[in-house]
Order: structure tokens, then sequence, then C-alpha cells
């Protein structure tokens, strides 16, 4: 979920409550400062203003009258964030499979370059069998696949422990692959056709 | 239910609707006029304040949380106003009772009257017995209890149907009194210690105005039958006229519808004794409701002595004056009041005529004060030609009344001598030259008074006569107008005014008399020189002649001689230096040079001072001519020393300091108490008419001594600066740090301090002389750490006392 979203509703509510406390001091004749009062309306006010415009940024014809369809509203907009990010996560996926398949690995033994090759083909299985299952997949660390594979032979041990660890669990086959290869191995096809 | 509560807590709901609608849009994210929003909340804290001051007003202490609970303490405080409401009723239906139990019944029948009592009191016992129900007992109709009767005989129908329907179902047996009752019949009843009360207030009241008024004419009574005594008629008119108008003041004080104010001081006999004794400050309070409430009979016991004032009864005044044997003074008799004005200058005086002329006398500022025109005698008194100028003076406390009488009578003498001495003159001249009383005087010249005709027969003896005749006309009436005139420095100043304005017409009169003595000895003249002419020389030595021209002659000799010895001193003087100083009004020091504490005017006076004495020495009969001889000391006894002038008057005329290089000559010699420098060059004792060499200094010596002694030091003297001067000074000031118990406790003010600048800036000693105790130690205990620039005197620092105000005020 977009982290905007439930400030500006907590900030809302957190406001409504202080106005409310003070309504409550003023339905019971209790003393209250006014100056301060009015402050909290604005600040509810401007929450308020706030949260109106994150919901008709996600759903511009969106119209409701009260708290209850407004949450409503908010379901339904937590839900069409929440699909678009599993579409975008599956679909970062499949690019660093297609980026995998793509490049090629250069070494002077011939030996290692069958075994690189294989793991890389167990990788790129690895990402499109992620991709292809059903719920939530798992979250690529990293950059966007472009630059995932410099940036993955980049990672050392301790200063990335957590992303190496992330990788490790989540991808053990697509971090064999990048364990075991040198930056100066990986040639993208389109450089050697350059 | 009090209507106060509902519509008060409505009034606060309905201005919180809008904010808590407004509350639900916003949590729904909707918008809002958040304008009209806060407006709302604005009403609804004033609703707020009002509900909460109203419930502070009923229940002080009650408090509350939220609105349950303020709905328990407004139906605690309803309960409340529902048990003073039945408690009103309950109070109002026993006050009608008491009202009818209070009042009484008239009637001219005792049946009916008897007949209405019975209702009365059934109506009383209803009243009581509603009043006594318990819970809330019928509402009674109309007006307070006081009012009710009268307001319920005046219900009629069909106006107030409403009223008597409600009488008539709740209280049957009062409807039925109130029904029978006619108005005239009911007579209301005072409380009887309240009327009582009012009578014994009123009484009292009464019997202390009528104290005071008794007292204020038995003063005025007193004041009337006393009487004014003192030496001077002019005094005791004007004290009569003060008594009188003391009187007056006394008796409208008494007549004052209001009430008169209360004198101060005991009974009226003994008023006027404690009244001349106060004095101020010890009875300042006496003398100024003395002086708010009575004025005239303050200004009356301000002129008055003790002892010129005879109550009455006393024996009269003084002795009888010779003249005619009356009494000088004697006893008033009392008046009746509206005679005061005809009597206010029928005070006894002395019996002989006295004209006394006022005409110019102008009234005192401030007092109505007549002209009057004071001739005892009527037509018997002469008219006088100069007006006597006889200022009211106190006399001493001691004098007797014989002393008085003695003064009246020299008083009347110089009158008289006056009047002869400038009319007299030329008769008498006439009368000795051989002309006669009988060829140029009239026949009633015996008129004039017999004491100047003898004084002028006495003088005129030769032709010279006519100078000094004028010469005593002068100064008869100047002196005639000197002495009362230096008595009347010590009067008051409104006195002198009028006194002044006397003067002139006597200065007139004076020129008057001396223009008549120059004709007459013009006259003379022309018959000397027709003597000469027609006699030769020889006849001057003759007849009428021989005594005037023997007097000119020693009187042109008289003042040959004093020509001479007076040029033969100045001679003198011109060869002595000291002496040619001295002469000149300079001491021998010098003036410009020498810081002097006096001026050239002070030291003159001084050394003129010492002329007589040192003259008196210096020129016995067989003195010789010679300059020297003039330098040695004679036998005579040293001079009298000469009073050096104050220190503070030579302060005060400091002139240029002196360069320390030339210092004044004499001035240093006479301090070392050197010995005379033998040529006398400079001003040394030996030098000096009446010096002794090695010996006591001359007076003149003294002098320079003395002065140069009482010359300020600046390095050792302290001068007093005034506050502003001070401020100019101030370098440095530390504020004085305000006390904490007194900042609590609000105190503030100003703190006077008194404070010695000393020659270095610091402040030496600090005293408070004005201000709160916790105040002034606080302000001196900062003022001592001030630091000014020292005070300079002469270019030299000097110590300076000055006042330092500090104030102190919560708000700095």
């Amino acid at each position: 979920m977009i982290p905007l979203w439930p400030s500006t509703i907590a900030s809302l509510d957190d406001s409504l409550v202080l106005l409310s406390d003070s309504l409550e001091k003023l339905k019971a004749a209790k003393s209250v400062n006014i100056t301060e009062v009015i402050e909290q309306l604005k600040t509810a006010a401007e929450a308020a203003r706030n949260l109106r415009a994150l919901v008709m940024a996600e759903m511009p014809e969106a119209v409701w009258q009260d708290r209850a369809e407004l949450d409503v509203l908010i379901a339904e907009i937590q839900k069409r964030i929440e699909a678009r990010h599993i579409e975008e996560l599956r679909g970062r996926l499949l690019a660093l499979a297609a980026e995998l398949d793509r490049g090629t690995i250069v070494h002077r033994r011939a030996v290692r370059v069958t075994q690189l090759n294989q793991l890389r083909d167990a990788a790129s299985k690895e990402l499109r069998a992620q991709a292809a299952a059903s719920g939530k997949p798992q979250t690529l660390p990293g950059p966007e696949p472009d630059e995932w594979l410099d940036w993955a032979c980049g990672l050392q041990e301790p200063e990335d422990t957590e992303s190496l660890q992330t990788l490790r669990k989540e991808f053990a086959h697509l971090d064999d692959f990048v364990a075991n290869l040198e930056p100066n191995m990986w040639v993208i096809k389109k450089e050697i056709l350059v | 239910m009090s209507s106060i509560w509902p519509s008060a807590l409505g009034s606060l709901d309905d201005a919180l609707a809008l904010p808590y609608e407004t509350v639900g849009k916003l949590k729904a994210a909707n918008p809002i006029n958040i304008e009209e929003v806060t407006q709302q909340l604005k009403d609804a804290a004033e609703c707020g304040n009002k509900l909460r001051a109203s419930i502070a007003a009923e229940l002080p202490d009650a408090s509350w949380q939220n609105r349950e609970e303020l709905r328990a303490v407004i139906a605690k405080i309803q309960e409340l106003e529902e048990a003073r409401r039945i408690e009103g009723l309950r109070s109002r239906l026993l006050a009608v009772a008491t009202e009818l139990e209070r009042g009484s019944i008239t009637h001219r029948r005792a049946a009916r009257l008897t007949e209405l009592n019975q209702l009365r009191e059934q109506a009383i016992k209803e009243l009581l017995a509603q009043g006594g129900v318990e819970g809330a007992p019928p509402t009674l109709p109309g007006p307070e209890a006081d009012q009710w009767i009268e307001w319920a005989c005046g219900l009629q129908e069909p106006e107030d149907s409403d009223s008597l329907q409600i009488l008539r179902h709740t209280f049957p047996q009062l409807d039925d009194f109130i029904t029978n009752l006619e108005p005239d019949m009911w007579k209301p009843d005072v409380p009887p210690e309240a009327a009582s009360q009012n009578a014994a207030e009123a009484e009292e009241r009464k019997r202390v105005l009528e104290q005071r008024r008794s007292r204020l004419l038995a003063l005025a009574t007193e004041l009337e039958r006393g009487s004014v005594v003192h030496h001077r008629v002019l005094r005791v008119n004007e004290l009569n006229y003060l008594r009188d108008q003391a009187i007056k003041e006394l008796r409208s004080q008494a007549k004052l519808p209001s009430g008169p104010r209360t004198l101060p001081g005991p009974e009226a006999d003994q008023w006027i004794e404690w009244a001349c004794g106060l004095r101020e400050p010890q009875d300042a309070e006496a003398l100024q409701t003395l002086r708010k409430g009575f004025a005239r009979l303050d200004d009356f016991i301000a002129n008055l002595e003790p002892n010129m004032w005879k109550p009455a009864g006393s024996p009269p005044a003084g002795p009888p004056d010779p003249g005619n044997g009356k009494p000088a003074e004697k006893p008033r008799q009392e008046p009746p009041a509206p005679e005061i004005k005809a009597k206010v200058f029928e005070e006894p005086v002395p019996s002989q005529p006295i004209p006394i002329n006022l005409k110019g006398a102008k009234p005192t500022a401030g007092r109505d004060k007549p002209q009057v025109q004071l001739s005892r005698d009527g037509s018997a008194a002469p008219e006088l030609a100069v007006e006597p100028v006889t200022p009211p003076s106190r006399p001493a406390p001691s004098r007797s009344n014989e002393e008085i009488q003695r003064m009246q009578a020299r008083e009347r003498e110089a009158l008289a001598r006056i009047k002869g001495a400038v009319t007299e003159p030329v008769r008498s001249f006439d009368h000795r030259i051989g002309r006669g009383p009988s060829s140029k005087s009239p026949a009633g010249a015996g008129a004039a008074p017999a004491v100047a005709k003898e004084r002028v027969e006495a003088k005129a003896t030769a032709a010279t006569i006519t100078a000094t005749a004028t010469a005593t006309a002068v100064a008869e009436p100047v002196k005639a107008v000197a002495t009362p005139l230096t008595v009347a420095r010590t009067t008051p100043v409104r006195v002198m005014a009028d006194d002044e304005e006397k003067t002139p017409s006597v200065t007139a009169k004076a020129s008057s008399a001396i223009s008549s003595a120059r004709t007459t000895l013009s006259d003379t003249w022309t018959e000397f020189v027709s003597d000469v002419r027609d006699g030769g020389i020889g006849a001057i030595w003759q007849g009428k002649w021989r005594l005037p021209v023997i007097g000119v002659t020693v009187l042109v000799l008289a003042l040959v001689t004093l020509g001479v010895v007076y040029w033969v001193h100045r001679a003198r003087a011109s060869n002595n230096p000291v002496k040619a100083a001295e002469t000149s009004g300079v001491v021998a020091s010098g003036p410009a040079s020498n810081p002097q504490p006096a001026t050239s005017t002070d030291t003159a006076a001084a050394a003129s001072g010492l002329k007589p004495s040192a003259d008196k020495q210096a020129k016995p009969k067989d003195q010789p001519k010679d300059q020297n001889a003039a330098a040695k000391p004679p036998d005579a006894p040293p001079s009298q020393p000469v009073t050096p002038a104050p220190a503070l008057d030579a302060s005060l005329r400091l002139p240029a300091p002196v360069p320390k290089a030339n210092p004044p000559v004499g001035t240093k010699e006479i301090a070392k108490d050197e010995p005379a420098a033998p040529n006398g060059a400079v001003g040394v004792a030996g030098t000096v008419p009446g010096g002794t060499p090695g010996g006591p200094p001359s007076s003149v010596i003294n002098v320079v001594k003395d002065l140069s002694a009482a010359q300020p030091r600046a390095g050792t003297q302290k001068v007093s600066v005034s506050s502003g001067v001070a401020q100019g000074l101030l370098v440095h000031r530390v504020a004085p740090q305000y006390p904490p118990q007194a900042k609590s406790a609000r105190l503030q003010g100003t703190v006077v301090l008194q404070a010695v600048i000393g020659k270095d800036g610091s402040v030496h000693s600090v005293r408070a002389l004005k201000g709160n105790p916790v105040l002034a130690q606080a302000a001196m205990d900062a003022v001592k750490q001030w630091r000014y620039r020292p005070y300079a005197l002469n270019g030299e620092p000097v110590e300076a006392d000055t006042e330092i105000s500090v104030t102190f005020s919560p708000h700095d």
C-alpha cells in the first residue's frame, strides 16, 4: 500500500479526535481555548482536503457522502493499487529472465562457459516460474533488469548482506548464477553485434 | 423549573450543532465552510461562558467534567431555586400575615370593628396555615406585603378578575376580609422599635445641632461683650472690625438650616483664651477646622493677642485718660445682634479729640472694611493736614495698661506736634523778630496746640530758627511715619499695604512745610538786605540782626573746621597704603588678586567700621603733623576687633582664584604673624594707626586675617549640590535590586537618599531621608556603587552633598 494513504487518513482522524474533544468540552460548557479549537478545525479541514485529493487522483469519478462510503472507496482503491503492484513485480521478473537470455558468457575455458550457461538457464527458469506463480510473487531486490546483473555482480559481503540474503533465500538459482559470474564474463549480444 | 437553564443549554447546543455536523463532514473528507464553522464555535464558546457564569453564581463551588455532570449540576441548582421560590412564597404569606397583625382597623361602629377584626384573624390564620404546608404553598398574587392590603382593597371586577379568582379560590378567608375592608379603615402600623429608634436618632441629632448652635451664639455673645485693648486706636478699630465680622459669621452659621459646623475648643467663656493659645504645628488640626469652617473668626483670633482681650466683667482696661478723665477702654455692653454694624467703630477711645482721618485708607483685600471717618467728637476735632499713619502693630505681650496709656499719650503728642511744627514756624519767627504775636498772628493763635507753641518758642532764638523749624517740621512727620513703619515690618503684609498707601500723603505734607519755610527764609533775607542797605554793615551788630549773624558766623566756622579736619585726614590716608586702601574701600592686599571671601563693599564696610577708633587713636590733640610720626604706635588701646564676614556669605562672593605663584602679600604676612615691614609699604601692623609692632594686629589686619580665614578652601569644603546637578555628574549607575518581598507585596514608591559624593566621585555616605525602609535599603545598596565625576570648585574637587531619588515600580 502506498504510505501516503494511511498517513493522510491518520492525520485526518487525529485532528478530528482533538476537535471532537474540544466540542465535547464546549457541549459541557467547559472552558476551552477557542483559538486552539479553530486551529484544530483548520488542521482537520486540511487533512480532509488532502485525503479527498488522493481519492480523486485514483478515482476521479468517485462520489461519496459519508465516511462509510469513503471507506468503501478507499478499499476499492487499495485493491486496485495492490493488483497493480503484483503485476509490476511479475513483469520485473520476466524482464530479468529475458535479460539473462539475451546475454552471452565469455570465458577462456569451454567447460566453465558451459557450466555458467547451465546456471543461467536454471536462473531464467526460476524467474519465469516465480512470475507465473499465483498470488503475489517474490520481490526481486535491486534495480531495473537492464542494470540488474551489473548491480548483482557488485554485491559483496558484508555491505550488501540484506540483499544477498533475500536473493539467496527467494531466488536460489539466480543467486548461484550471479555468484559464479564475474562481471567481465557477461556480454550482451547487442554489444557483440555492434 | 427556571427558564434560564433550558434556554442556556439550548443555545449552547444550537451553537454546537454546526461544528458537530462539520466534524462528520470532515471525517468523510468532505469540504466545509470554515468561516461559518469558526463563527459557530465562537458562539458556542460564548454560550458556554454564560452558562458557566450562571452556574457559578448559583453554586460557586460546582464542578463538572462532561455534559452529564453538567446536567446534574443544573438539576441541583434548579432544586435550590425551587426551594428558594417556595421559601419566598412562604415568607410572603407570613409577611402579609404579619402586616395584617400589625395594622389596625378603624370604624365608627364597634360591632363592625369586631367583625372585621375577626375576619382579619381568620385571614391571618389562613395565611399562616398556607405558609406552613408541606411543599410549595399557593402563590399569593399582588405586590409586596407592605403594599398588599392597599393593592387588594383596590381590586375590582372585571379588571382584576384573574387576581380575584386566585384569591377567592386559594385564600378565601383573606378574600373575605379584603372584601369587607375599605381602604380608609386600615391603618398600617410602623414597627415600634424602628419608630422609637428613628425618633431617638432625630432627637439626638436635633440636640447636637441645637448644642452647636447655642455654642456658636454663646461665643458670639462672648465676643460682643468683651472688648479689645490696644495702645493704638487704629489697631483697636481694626480688631473690632474683625471681631464684628467673626460675630456675624458665628450667627450666620448658627442659622444654617442644615446645622452649624462644629466649633472646636472649649466653652464660650474660655474659648478666646484657648484660641489665642493655639499654635502650629501642635494645634494644626484645630486651626485647620477653624480656618475652614470659621474663616472670619480665625482671622480675628489670628490678629488678637491674649492680653488684648478683656472679657466682659473684667475691670476697665486702663486708668482714665488725663485729658478728660474717661477710661481708655470701657467694657462693651451686650448689644442686640442687628446693631452690630452700627457699633463697629464705637469702641471707647480716649476722649481727647484725636483727629484720625482714614479717608485715604482702602479696604483690605478680601474684606469689606468700610471707609470710616474717625472723629470722635465730631466738629470739635480740628482737621489735620497730615493723616496719621498708625499701622496696626502687635503690642509686646508684657506691656502694662499704664505703658499703653503712655504710648497713646505720646502718640497724641506727636500728632499735635506735627500740626504745630507745620503751622507755627512762621508765626513764631515773627514773634521773635519783634513783630509780636499780635502784629501778624491772628488773635486766635492760641488755638494752636500748646505743645507745639512751646517747642517753637524754645527754639526760635535767631534767624536760623526758620531753618530749624523747617527741619523740625519735616523731621517730625517723617519720624512719625518712620516709627510706625518700623513697627509695621513685623505686622502682616496686608497691614503694611495700607500704611504704605498713606506714606506718600505724609511726604507731600512735609514738602508743603518745607516750601512754607523756604518762603519765610526768603522774606527774612529780603528784610535783612534792606536793613543793611539802610543802616550799613554796622547796623547788623545792632538790633534784631545781631544774634542771627552770630549764629551764622559760628555755623560757617564750624563747617570750615570740619572741612580742614577732613582734608588732613585724607592727606594722611593717601600717604599710607593701608589707610589709602581703607579709605578707598579696598583692603591692603588688594581685591583683584586676593580671593577674599567678602567683596570690596564688605571690606570697605568693615574698614569703615574701624575708622572711628583709628581716628581717635591717630589724631590726639598733640598729634604731630609729620606723616612718619603717624606711623608710630600710640599708646592707645587696640581697636575693636571686626566681626569677619560669615563664611556662607564669603562663599557666595568668591572672586576669581588667585595664581599660587603670586599670593597676596598682606594676607600671607599677616597669616604667618611675621613682624611688620619697616617701611610700612605693605599692610602690616606698624603702618596702621593703632597697630602695635610685634603685638596684636590692628583692626585692619584683623579684617584681612579674619577674612582670609573665612575664605573657603576648595580642598576641604563640602558643598551642597542639587539632585539635578548630581544627576549630570553621574557616570556609573547600578540599578537597584527590587527586593523580592517588596515586589511580591507590590510595594512601590520613591526613596529619597542623602549622599555625599567624595572627591574621587565615589559615594561616601548614604542615608535614607524618605521612603519605605525595605526599598530604602535596596536603594542605598545600589547608590553606594554609583560613581560620579568629582564636583569641582575653583578647579579643585570637593565633596558634594546631594539628594538622590530612587523610584521603585513593579512595572519596571
